[in-house]
């Protein structure tokens, strides 16, 4: 029988071939290494701003030892709510009254003669301009975590993270009406909040109610017995969005009808115009530490804005370039 | 000069002296070895910086390293900062959309607008992108854990040995989790 002899050019082939396939093999299962890590998540790039959309400059701040929350201001005082603690500061940012509270007030607003309303945990607490405690309202609901107020000539609104509704109040505690409530058949779809950031204000044009729809990225407005009027705001990681899962966390109104919003994740603070379209940014979100959140806003009737830097326990006052 | 009263050693001296130090090594390797074992590696959730170092650094094929869910932290958000991209323009499904490059991350529709996400454990590489994600746009409900049910336990864990926040540390065997939060 004739012995089949293979080619040596075929045999030089075949082992080359078989090299090939051996070292491709060995590199598809090494994993990455160096200095370059393919998985690297990089969000630094999302908190560059362009330093001409930044229109506001950073003028004074108020150092308070104190976990702080909560911040509203009138003409005269700036009224700051930490844990147990309500504060009050003349303009200088000169602390004039140290209130000790019950419990932790999350948010606070001030009437037209100077009372102020703190929101508690789940009811609300007056206070007078001298630090009494004039009144304390029922609790609205076990599973109540109120996270904003606002106060208007004639009602108080509640932001109620615990129940996703608003509660119209008058200003003797006795509840008027709430709305919010997901109701499918009355095509309401209800206020989605997966964090506890909640917030509303009255329109200072028109006296309407502005509340937060942060898991839409919207704000949207109300007529004061909670019938829908209109909304804007886009999800977006640009500036001209609001990022992430819920935002904006905080808002306040300029004196001109003006939005200054802050977010949380990328944390933030821009104006828009009353129509919603992006005007400036306010405070880019380099300016903050890593996981600051609870960026609570005011703005006085100069336009002066103040913004509650809850990781550094100070209240920022910036101005208008 | 070496005293008369001292004996000189034998053969079967040094047999027995020689069996006796083997015994206390061996007993000795043996405790320091059973300690050893009552301690396994973890990853402490609040030191974890989400480098990505524990998908490229595992001596495993697929590293032992998981993302784990907190559901009761969890927003069921519809817009996901652990799921979607931050640039993605749709809260769908869409690959396109996702930021987990292995689409590990599963969502479920609950109720209009809720959804939840889960961890498929064969898909998942511990590369800490949604984790990273869920923290910085979301509730972070999302973190990193040491699966032991896939770790060899290496004496000298070689993520431990790159990880740049310290967050690789040993745990006793009756507690192996660390849950966001509580580590």
């Amino acid at each position: 029988m004739k012995k089949r002899v293979i080619p040596n050019d075929v045999i030089i082939v075949m082992v080359v071939m078989v090299v090939i396939a051996t070292v491709a093999v060995v590199r598809m299962r090494q994993k990455p290494k160096g200095d370059v890590n393919p998985y690297k998540y990089d969000i630094e790039q999302y908190k560059k701003v362009d330093m001409a959309l930044i229109g506001y400059c950073e003028v004074a701040e108020i150092k308070i030892d104190a976990e702080l929350y909560g911040l509203a201001v009138d003409d005269d005082q700036i009224y700051v709510t930490g844990d147990k603690l309500l504060l009050l500061f003349d303009k200088n940012g000169a602390e004039t009254k140290r209130i000790e509270l019950d419990g932790a007030a999350k948010c606070v607003t001030v009437d037209a003669d100077k009372k102020i309303y703190l929101g508690m945990a789940d009811h609300v607490e007056v206070y007078s301009a001298d630090g009494n405690c004039i009144d304390r309202w029922k609790t609205i609901n076990k599973k109540s975590i109120i996270t904003s107020i606002a106060v208007s000539e004639s009602s108080l609104f509640v932001a109620d993270a615990g129940t996703r509704q608003v509660y119209r109040f008058d200003k003797d505690g006795s509840l008027r009406s709430s709305f919010g409530e997901k109701d499918e058949q009355a095509g309401v779809p209800g206020f989605v909040i997966p964090s506890p950031y909640f917030d509303l204000l009255i329109d200072r044009t028109d006296q309407s109610l502005w509340v937060v729809n942060p898991g839409h990225r919207q704000i949207e407005n109300y007529d004061e017995d909670g019938r829908f009027k209109k909304a804007w705001g886009a999800s977006s990681i640009k500036l001209l969005g609001f990022s992430g899962c819920c935002n904006p966390s905080h808002l306040a109104m300029m004196p001109d009808g003006s939005f200054v919003t802050s977010e949380k994740g990328l944390v933030r603070v821009k104006v828009y115009n009353h129509d919603g379209e992006f005007v400036n940014v306010v405070v880019p979100p380099n300016s903050f530490d890593e996981h600051t959140v609870g960026v609570d806003l005011a703005v006085d009737s100069t336009g002066r804005i103040f913004v509650l830097d809850s990781s550094r326990s100070v209240v920022r006052v910036f101005e208008k370039k | 000069m070496m005293s008369d009263k001292k004996k000189k050693l034998t053969r079967r001296d040094m047999l027995r002296l020689g069996l006796s130090a083997g015994a206390v090594v061996g007993l000795g390797a043996t405790v320091v070895s059973k300690s050893a074992t009552k301690t396994v590696w973890q990853i402490d959730p609040d030191k974890c910086v989400q480098c990505g170092k524990c998908a490229t650094d595992c001596v495993l094929e697929l590293s032992a390293v998981k993302c784990v869910h907190a559901y009761a932290v969890c927003g069921y958000c519809e817009l996901c900062g652990g799921y979607h991209r931050p640039d993605a323009t749709k809260t769908d499904t869409a690959a396109e959309s996702q930021l987990c490059p292995t689409s590990a991350l599963e969502r479920t529709f609950i109720e209009d607008p809720y959804y939840q996400y889960s961890v498929k454990e064969e898909l998942c590489i511990g590369c800490a992108k949604c984790v990273k994600g869920c923290d910085a746009f979301g509730n972070g409900s999302l973190f990193l854990q040491v699966r032991h049910d896939r770790c060899v336990n290496c004496n000298e864990c070689s993520i431990a040995r790159v990880c740049p926040s310290d967050a690789f540390k040993r745990v006793p065997i009756e507690e192996p989790y660390l849950l966001k939060g509580k580590a």
